[in-house]
């Protein structure tokens, strides 16, 4: 967990799992400082090609879209595979 | 009462040669074909290809940029001038498969990045001599009709891959062969291996022990690579397979009957650009319709949806008049295991009941990333098991056994009577690998699973079955052909 004061829930799907194998299914960031989609990506250390799309409260918003409180987010990889 | 009714007249009798089953109703299959169609029209395809554009502009293609819509009696001319099916032969000339109607044929697939090593159980790149034990233990298959590369080899200077791969193939099985060349270059290269098998290319045309497939690029997009391949195999009347691969969710639509429109779209579109370079040339639709599993964003090979979609699919291309190349015998398990076993099962079921023609990526695992011989022998099992479900049940003046009946009467026992003995063989299904043995002989077996059984026989095959050798002034051509090579 890394320590800072607005905390967003994030969920890690598909081969990220796999590509970031120190980042755990969930993780939880806390940020003292506004957090966008693409800042939250930075934090965690993913590259950013590497996130197809993401999904804030069920809903895909773009990358620029600046998270809250308590939000749940999941960061989905491209497909792969066939 | 009249035990038996010989040569009596019966009246609107129906036989069912085989189980009966459909995906599509009638109204649902022509809602798919009308959306097709619409598709051609009114979205269209991207053709990466001044040929085919040339070709589709002088048919009365609408064209804009590298756009083509298709007004529907171009693709309705196609369907006519495609011919039905076509047959495939073994590499000594005899006829083997006949891809049309409800005829089902199965064989593995090509180019997985991994293999399990048949010996250390390692997944790893594939060898050429992967290859060549791959296509030695296909040949030995009762099951496995067609050959397919399994793999693509690292070994060899890998711009040439698939010509070694071919070249392995060849010296180790008589059967009909599916390949793929990574360019219309390579695919030259492959007629003329194949050619010099044949004595000639007129004699491969004639009598083809080949088929070549190529790809489009889901969503309507016909890349020129693939294009080169498809326009190189219909100019030399070489079999020819137009394969669409989407995975629905994710570069097609999410719901199925989206998924069959847009994988039609392709066939149809790639059919259209084939029938105007030679008009009759012989193909197939093919379709390899996976669908996107959101927890993990890969392609399923074994889910459900696969299996419907083929199906479904199969209906389309009958519909058409066309034979079909369907996918079907593999799994997202990593392993020979239960699962595995599973979505193996119910996918050649679907596709032995549906009549896909071709039927091929037999011994996948991991959703098509990675072959395994101990798959495919599994697979070759549940073969014969679905082909026995499908013949269903012979109802005629002798299955219906009266005269045996009569003679056992009450109380009596069949295993016996002559209509046992002479019947059983043709009625019962024989496993080579499911255990029926009691307990006692399993356990003093060394309490072997399906997959230990499995594995065993691979290597039982690799170190015994010995194929049909290939001529020795074919073996010397190719090897003069690929030392040729820059």
């Amino acid at each position: 967990m890394i320590n800072m004061s607005l905390k967003v829930t994030v969920n890690i799907t598909g081969c990220l799992k796999e590509l970031y194998p120190h980042l755990s299914e969930r993780e939880v960031v806390e940020s003292d400082q506004p957090l966008s989609v693409s800042g939250l990506i930075g934090e965690l250390g993913i590259s950013p090609r590497m996130v197809l799309f993401a999904v804030l409260n069920e809903r895909i918003v773009p990358k620029d879209r600046q998270l809250f409180e308590d939000c749940e987010i999941n960061l989905v990889s491209p497909p792969a595979g066939g | 009462m009249k035990l038996k009714r010989g040569d009596d007249l019966k009246s609107n009798q129906v036989v069912n040669r085989s189980l009966q089953f459909r995906v599509l109703s009638d109204s649902q299959r022509d809602e798919i074909h009308y959306a097709v169609l619409g598709v051609l029209e009114d979205v269209g395809v991207v053709v990466k290809c001044e040929r085919a554009m040339e070709l589709l502009k002088k048919a009365g293609a609408y064209i804009d940029g590298e756009n083509a819509k298709m007004p529907r009696a171009l693709v309705e001319k196609a369907i006519r001038t495609a011919p039905s099916g076509f047959a495939l032969y073994d590499r000594n000339g005899e006829r083997r498969l006949l891809f049309e109607d409800g005829n089902c044929y199965f064989g593995p697939g090509p180019s997985t990045t991994y293999t399990i090593d048949p010996y250390s159980g390692e997944r790893r790149h594939p060898k050429k001599a992967d290859t060549a034990n791959a296509a030695r233990v296909m040949d030995a298959l009762e099951n496995i009709d067609f050959i397919m590369d399994f793999g693509t080899v690292q070994d060899v200077p890998t711009r040439y891959s698939d010509l070694y791969q071919l070249q392995a193939i060849l010296e180790n099985t008589t059967k009909p062969i599916v390949h793929w060349g990574f360019d219309s270059q390579n695919c030259q290269v492959i007629l003329e291996m194949c050619s010099a098998v044949t004595g000639g290319l007129e004699e491969l045309q004639k009598r083809p022990f080949l088929a070549l497939f190529a790809c489009s690029n889901t969503p309507l997009l016909h890349t020129v690579e693939a294009l080169d391949k498809l326009i190189f195999t219909a100019e030399n009347n070489i079999p020819f397979v137009c394969v669409s691969a989407p995975a629905a969710g994710a570069t097609s639509p999410v719901s199925l009957a989206g998924t069959l429109v847009i994988t039609l779209a392709e066939c149809l579109s790639g059919l259209v650009i084939h029938q105007l370079v030679r008009e009759g040339a012989p193909v197939a639709l093919g379709g390899v319709t996976a669908a996107t599993d959101m927890q993990t964003m890969a392609m399923s090979y074994g889910c459900p949806e696969f299996s419907l979609m083929h199906a479904a699919l199969t209906e389309m291309a009958h519909f058409y008049g066309l034979p079909l190349w369907g996918t079907a015998g593999c799994t997202d398990s990593k392993a020979v295991d239960q699962q595995a076993a599973v979505e193996a099962t119910a996918s050649i079921m679907m596709s032995a009941m549906s009549g896909t023609n071709m039927v091929h990526d037999v011994g996948y695992l991991e959703g098509g990333n990675c072959s395994s011989l101990a798959m495919l022998v599994m697979c070759d099992e549940i073969i014969g098991y679905v082909k026995r479900l499908a013949r269903g049940v012979q109802v005629d003046d002798v299955t219906l056994a009266l005269d045996a009946i009569k003679r056992v009467g009450p109380m009596g026992e069949f295993v016996t009577d002559p209509h046992t003995y002479e019947h059983f063989k043709s009625e019962i299904w024989f496993p080579s690998l499911m255990d029926r043995h009691p307990c006692q002989r399993w356990l003093a077996d060394g309490s072997l699973t399906m997959g230990d059984q499995a594995a065993a026989r691979v290597r039982e095959l690799i170190e015994n079955h010995r194929p049909e050798p290939l001529e020795e002034k074919a073996k010397n051509e190719i090897d003069k052909i690929l030392s040729g090579l820059a």
